[in-house]
């Protein structure tokens, strides 16, 4: 009995300790920059037709540390799901109507999205992606633990340490959006989140 | 029981150690954008500024005149859109009547200054493609796509919508160049788009409107129709010797575009 006691306290303290510690990685961080204006506003023919043909929404930047004692296991994914707020999970978030609202509101596939950086690292690299649901989600960097591709190799889908300091070209993302609503939709005003989310593989 | 109490413990232990196993560095970051899509509902017209029907022949009279595509209608719209006709005055002469502005001849007790605004036709280029929704009866007077008819054959199937002088818009049984009353009975609107895009002189967003005006003889301009389809001809709205007073008579068609209602 007593030996199990000390066991099961020996377990506890592991596993308490273990909480608040990574896998492999010594940390990750996320950077944001917001690139201007993100309200996106259509008065004329041009604009409804032509749509905003290409934008800069933001650029993100990675620092994946590894451990003091290097974990060669330590790699990094980087993705980008949406939050329309509940709304219908093909159509931006309403925030008000200008009109009868008899239509239909705009759906999230008027919106592609295009996210670049000088090595090319993502797979999605280049294409604008059109969005079709609220539950895509749309991998920048794959998580791909048993595949790991150091910093400076410059090379598809790079995840291992590095930061957007030294490696600029590979830990930097620029995200572009292009949004042509056409003349189908409720006038109004519509909203959506875009949630990056940069994890540590497991 | 020493042994089951052991077990439980030895498997909440290891569930804990299994847990922590997953812990992650994770990193996040929102940027939000809003659309903001502002209504946009415009009609180009062209057109002369004055459409004048002069009659001084005898045959005029008789077969009318009319006036072959002398509006052109085009469509821009974000959103689902309805477009009619109606025919006004300064309401000199009454809401429903031409105004007269000056008279000819020596006022015949038998000659009339009310001219019915309904006199005027209208043909527009091609049929209202969004009437599907209300049952309209007669079945051609959905719209005005209807050729003109014969000038011994009296029909309202162009005579243009008159509401007492007012704009109101048309009710379910009366005539929309497209679209039509109702909002919810589906296909009596016209979508939104825009002639920019939309071309071709069949489009929905494209529209020739020809003109007639027919007094017969005597002037008695028997394709005068109200909304509901009733004779409201110089003869039927007065006596049987009545005529139209000869004169200049001036009245004025608005075209309203204005979002499905």
């Amino acid at each position: 009995m007593y030996r199990l006691i000390i066991f099961t306290l020996f377990s506890l303290s592991l596993s308490l300790h273990r909480t608040y510690a990574q896998t492999h990685c010594g940390s990750v961080e996320l950077m944001l920059e917001n690139q201007g204006n993100n309200l996106f506003t259509f008065n004329d023919f041009s604009s409804y037709e032509g749509g905003f043909p290409r934008t800069t929404l933001a650029r993100l930047k990675v620092k994946v540390e590894n451990k003091p004692v290097v974990d060669p296991l330590c790699s990094w994914n980087l993705y980008l799901n949406i939050d329309n707020n509940g709304a219908p999970i093909d159509e931006w978030e309403e925030l008000n109507l200008y009109s009868n609202g008899l239509g239909q509101n705009p759906l999230l596939s008027i919106l592609e999205l295009k996210v670049t950086n000088d090595c090319e690292t993502s797979h999605i690299d280049g294409n604008f992606i059109a969005l079709t649901d609220v539950t895509d989600i749309i991998q920048i960097i794959k998580p791909m633990i048993l595949d790991i591709k150091p910093a400076n190799s410059c090379v598809e889908n790079v995840n291992g340490p590095g930061d957007y300091i030294s490696n600029y070209q590979e830990f930097t993302f620029k995200i572009e959006i292009r949004i042509k609503p056409g003349m189908t939709f409720n006038p109004g005003r519509f909203a959506l989140t875009f949630n990056f989310r940069l994890e540590e593989n497991i | 029981m020493k042994q089951t109490n052991k077990f439980k413990l030895f498997i909440a232990a290891a569930a804990l150690i299994g847990t922590s196993a997953s812990a992650q560095l994770i990193d996040e970051k929102d940027v939000s954008i809003t659309l903001d899509l502002q209504p946009v509902l415009q009609l180009d017209m062209t057109t002369p500024d004055q459409i004048e029907f002069v009659f001084d022949e005898i045959s005029e009279y008789q077969a009318g005149i009319t006036k072959y595509a002398a509006t052109i209608l085009k469509v821009s719209s974000t959103v689902s859109w309805d477009l009619y006709a109606v025919g006004r005055s300064q309401g000199n002469n009454g809401p429903n009547f031409w105004d007269q502005q000056i008279d000819y001849g020596n006022d015949n007790l038998n000659s009339v200054n009310n001219l019915p605004l309904s006199l005027l036709e209208l043909k527009q280029s091609h049929a209202n493609n969004g009437a599907g929704g209300p049952t309209i009866i007669p079945s051609n007077q959905k719209d005005y796509s209807t050729a003109f008819s014969n000038a011994k054959t009296a029909s309202g199937n162009n005579s243009i919508y008159v509401n007492g002088g007012t704009s109101t818009p048309p009710d379910e049984t009366d005539k929309y160049i497209a679209g039509h009353k109702g909002a919810l009975a589906a296909g009596d609107f016209m979508p939104g788009g825009s002639y920019m895009t939309q071309t071709g002189r069949s489009s929905d967003f494209y529209y020739a409107i020809d003109y007639r005006i027919l007094p017969g003889l005597p002037a008695i301009f028997p394709m005068a129709f109200d909304a509901d389809d009733n004779a409201e001809d110089i003869v039927s709205a007065n006596t049987a010797a009545s005529y139209a007073e000869p004169g200049v008579y001036t009245m004025y068609v608005q075209y309203v575009l204005l979002e499905d209602q």
